[in-house]
């Protein structure tokens, strides 16, 4: 190993390869710091807002029209759920859509047997293309219900086909699955009345994992018992307020998840719809709108807020972990790939110059040097012995605790903000996790992004399985 | 000192900075979450015990005094928010006695207005517009002239109010900070103001030099009201203007307030090149038009756009059933969809 080691250039590759990984190590983690401390700023504001000026005291009244669009694809476990869940949203005009798209369990007999759908017509109001639909019902029981029976086409495809079908201004993609809390429309309704140009806002993602869940809605939120899961809550925190929130505040936002966003129907539209060819078609479609509203000129605004709240259920297993983050990675990838013209193109803006560049180095590539750090130091200790030791454990501890620091930040701003885990035990557990998951969890998540990374240049396709647990009941109180 | 040496010092520095940071955060975090529970439990304590001795003052059963005697000077701030809220409910006599029973500490809110941050300068005018007005109209007004954004929002959000209606010229002239507002959500809050802000509403709607976002804003607003008198404006613009926004927010108006004078105005509409005009145009004339425009409706229901064709269609459903069930049989394959189901939905 020494000699191919020499052959290759020996120390002084080894040295510049060493400058690249710190490089890109300050270069992410300022972005870190920079979001989390925009964020700061942007949640106290927002909650200044949120205490003085009262949309909701507008009730009924005019509010612009909202559609549901929720595609399904085997879902026969815990559609009927989570349609009874949107069923209760308070929010004065709203339809939902749910997108059978070519399920091969019993999700469309399900769901017409819980909610009586009978056959309707429905004409469509846009022509993206779409893979056939079967036939549209429409529900005896519930006038604002409608279910579209299609070929089996993957998610955008399902999206599409209820954006073709949607008769609101405003259009809500979904998950399925997803529970929403009762008013997160008519908080995240808000940017749509207060700015003209808004095309599009981001809610935020938590973990329903180990919360009660009560006809479709969490009464009670706890940290999910599942180690796995508990991770999760962490890394949801970090990326949604310190993350989003911060790039959000400067117009900059690059992802809306695809769980629970809000979209002008007519913007979405205009530019093309859904992606029917990248697994990120969420972050797909924003970077689009970015790049497209830019080119043509016109004024806009991609938001996000952090109390619009959609609640998800998150693998508690590693290999489905695996999956879904392998999955992410690709998606960003693709997209990124797509618009890769964006790149330092001052035409974008702050898009082109800042947000795209962020995601496109540190974000995307980043595994890359990540896993290329991690085995230059273990070949170090095994074989090569070029770095003084002394050096690289400081380096180490540098990495985990600026990881650490940035983790507590982010349970800081959720303290700050919309604090959801109200026991005392709760935040000691996040505390635990910020010093945890620097040992073993991050390595392996960067591990599966540079899998994701490698599948993307390999034009994998394919989402993998999701397999779900479903949601926590009521406990019956346990006798003393 | 050698390169090497200067490196591991930086590191040590920032191992030590960053530990540092993380148990500033982490004792952050600890304090706001401590202190965020003791100041919930403080509130619910506080305000069920204001609450009882409210209902005990609104039932006549107890004089304020006792109210305030409840109060210690450091949670006035505290009682003020608590009566806001509570005034979002009630009406009439209850909300003048909840006025009265601020009325002392409201002085405290109005001296700390000016060198106050915003967002606390934001909750106190909408202390003052909800409890403490006509003494404190002044604070208000001057609000809507505030260097925050977000300040001038909430007086105007607080303004518009039947009672205030008196103060729509001063909200009215404080809209252009506001044009990117949503229009309906403008013309919305402008409704609140009713009838007698009608007139400078019109005047708005029909000001050629002002912002047509701000003029659909009036628009909308008059909509709301089913203002009879600004069917005349609408229809000038109608004959004039060529702004989107504007026409849709215009034959709404016809379509509300209108009569078959000026369905002539709408017809001419139809053959807009926005599809959003035209079929705003075949609702106008749902309601305004005559039997002749069932014609038109037909036609409409082949539109390219499927907003008109829908439009056309719950208007035939209306107006004349049996050619929409023609259509459901006869027509090509939009037009036949169309009229299925503007059928199934009657």
């Amino acid at each position: 190993v020494r000699e191919l080691f020499d052959a290759i250039g020996g120390d002084e590759t080894i040295r510049i390869v060493g400058i690249v990984i710190i490089v890109y190590f300050v270069i992410l983690n300022s972005g870190y710091l920079i979001t989390s401390v925009i964020a700061f700023r942007s949640l106290r504001r927002y909650s200044q807002r949120l205490a003085t000026l009262r949309f909701d005291e507008l009730g009924a009244a005019d509010v612009p029209g909202i559609t549901l669009v929720g595609p399904a694809y085997n879902e026969e476990a815990t559609c009927v759920e989570a349609v009874q869940a949107l069923l209760t949203l308070q929010y004065p005009d709203y339809e939902i859509i749910i997108v059978n798209d070519g399920s091969k369990d019993r999700t469309v007999e399900r769901l017409i047997g819980a909610f009586d759908f009978k056959a309707a017509e429905r004409v469509p109001t846009a022509q993206l293309a779409t893979k056939k639909v079967k036939q549209t019902y429409r529900s005896a029981r519930h006038p604002n219900l409608w279910l579209i029976d299609k070929e089996n086409g993957g998610k955008a495809d399902a999206l599409n086909t209820g954006v073709n079908h949607c008769r609101t201004p405003l259009f809500c993609a979904m998950d399925a699955d997803t529970l929403l809390e009762r008013h997160a429309l008519t908080r995240i309704v808000r940017p749509f009345l207060e700015r003209d140009d808004t095309i599009a806002v981001g809610g935020i993602i938590r973990i329903v994992n180990g919360c009660t869940v009560e006809s479709g809605i969490v009464t009670d939120v706890r940290m999910p018992p599942n180690f796995v899961a508990k991770l999760q809550v962490l890394e949801y925190l970090r990326a949604f307020l310190a993350g989003r929130m911060g790039w959000a505040a400067i117009n900059a936002t690059l992802i809306i998840s695809g769980a629970f966003g809000l979209f002008k129907r007519e913007a979405v539209v205009e530019v093309g719809g859904f992606a029917h060819d990248t697994v990120g078609e969420d972050m797909e479609l924003v970077v689009r709108l970015h790049r497209r509203f830019r080119e043509w000129k016109r004024p806009y605004r991609v938001a996000f807020l952090p109390d619009p709240v959609a609640w998800t259920e998150c693998p508690e297993k590693l290999r489905v972990l695996r999956r879904q983050r392998e999955r992410w990675q690709r998606g960003l990838t693709e997209v990124l790939s797509r618009h890769v013209r964006m790149l330092f193109n001052p035409k974008h803006g702050r898009i082109g110059m800042v947000a795209f560049p962020y995601f496109f180095f540190p974000e995307m590539l980043g595994p890359l040097v990540e896993v290329a750090g991690y085995l230059i130091f273990i070949l170090d200790i095994l074989v090569l012995k070029a770095f003084n030791p002394i050096y690289a454990a400081a380096f180490i501890c540098v990495a985990i605790l600026l990881g650490m620091t940035l983790s507590l930040a982010a349970v800081g701003l959720e303290e700050l903000s919309f604090r959801r885990y109200h026991r005392f035990r709760d935040l000691v557990t996040l505390f635990a996790l910020a010093i945890v998951e620097n040992f073993g969890y991050r390595q392996l998540t960067t591990f599966w992004r540079l899998e994701g990374l490698l599948s993307a240049l390999r034009k994998k396709r394919g989402w993998g399985k999701m397999e779900r647990v479903g949601f926590q009941p009521r406990q019956p109180a346990k006798a003393a | 000192m050698t390169g090497d040496e200067e490196l591991l010092r930086w590191l040590i520095i920032a191992i030590i900075a960053l530990f540092l940071f993380g148990v500033a955060f982490a004792a952050t975090a600890t304090t706001l979450h401590l202190l965020r529970k003791r100041r919930l439990e403080r509130e619910v304590t506080l305000e069920a015990r204001w609450t009882d001795a409210l209902h005990d003052v609104l039932a006549g059963d107890s004089p304020p005094e006792a109210l305030w005697a409840l109060v210690t000077p450091t949670e006035r701030r505290h009682f003020v928010a608590h009566l806001v809220e509570y005034a979002a409910r009630v009406r009439g006599e209850e909300l003048d006695l909840l006025r009265a029973l601020a009325a002392p500490m409201l002085v405290d809110v109005a001296a700390d207005l000016p060198g106050s941050a915003a967002g606390r300068r934001a909750f106190d005018i909408r202390a003052l517009a909800t409890l403490g007005m006509p003494k404190y109209t002044a604070e208000v007004l001057a609000a809507l002239e505030d260097r925050s954004q977000l300040v001038a929002a909430t007086a105007v959000q607080a303004l518009c109010q039947q009672e205030y209606a008196k103060h729509a010229p001063a909200v009215i002239a404080s809209l252009p900070r506001f044009a990117s507002w949503s229009s309906r959500f403008l013309g919305l809050l402008l409704a609140r103001f009713g009838a007698e802000a009608a007139a400078p509403l019109r005047r708005l709607l029909a000001d050629n030099s002002a912002s047509p976002p701000l003029r659909v804003a009036a628009a909308h607003a008059l909509w709301r009201m089913g203002d009879v008198a600004s069917v005349e404006p609408a229809a000038a613009i109608l004959e004039r203007v060529d702004d989107e926004g504007l026409l849709v927010a215009c034959l709404r108006i016809l379509e509300r307030v209108g009569d078959e004078r000026h369905a002539g105005i709408a017809r001419r509409q139809l053959r807009h090149a926005s599809g959003n005009v035209r079929s705003s145009a075949v609702s106008a004339l749902t309601a305004i038009g005559s039997p002749s425009d069932d014609l038109s409706f037909r036609k409409a229901l082949a539109d390219p756009s499927p907003w008109v064709a829908l439009r056309a269609a719950s208007g035939l459903a209306r107006s004349n059933r049996s050619s929409l069930q023609m259509a459901a049989v006869e027509d090509d394959d939009q037009a036949r969809s169309v009229a299925r189901e503007a059928l199934s939905d009657s």
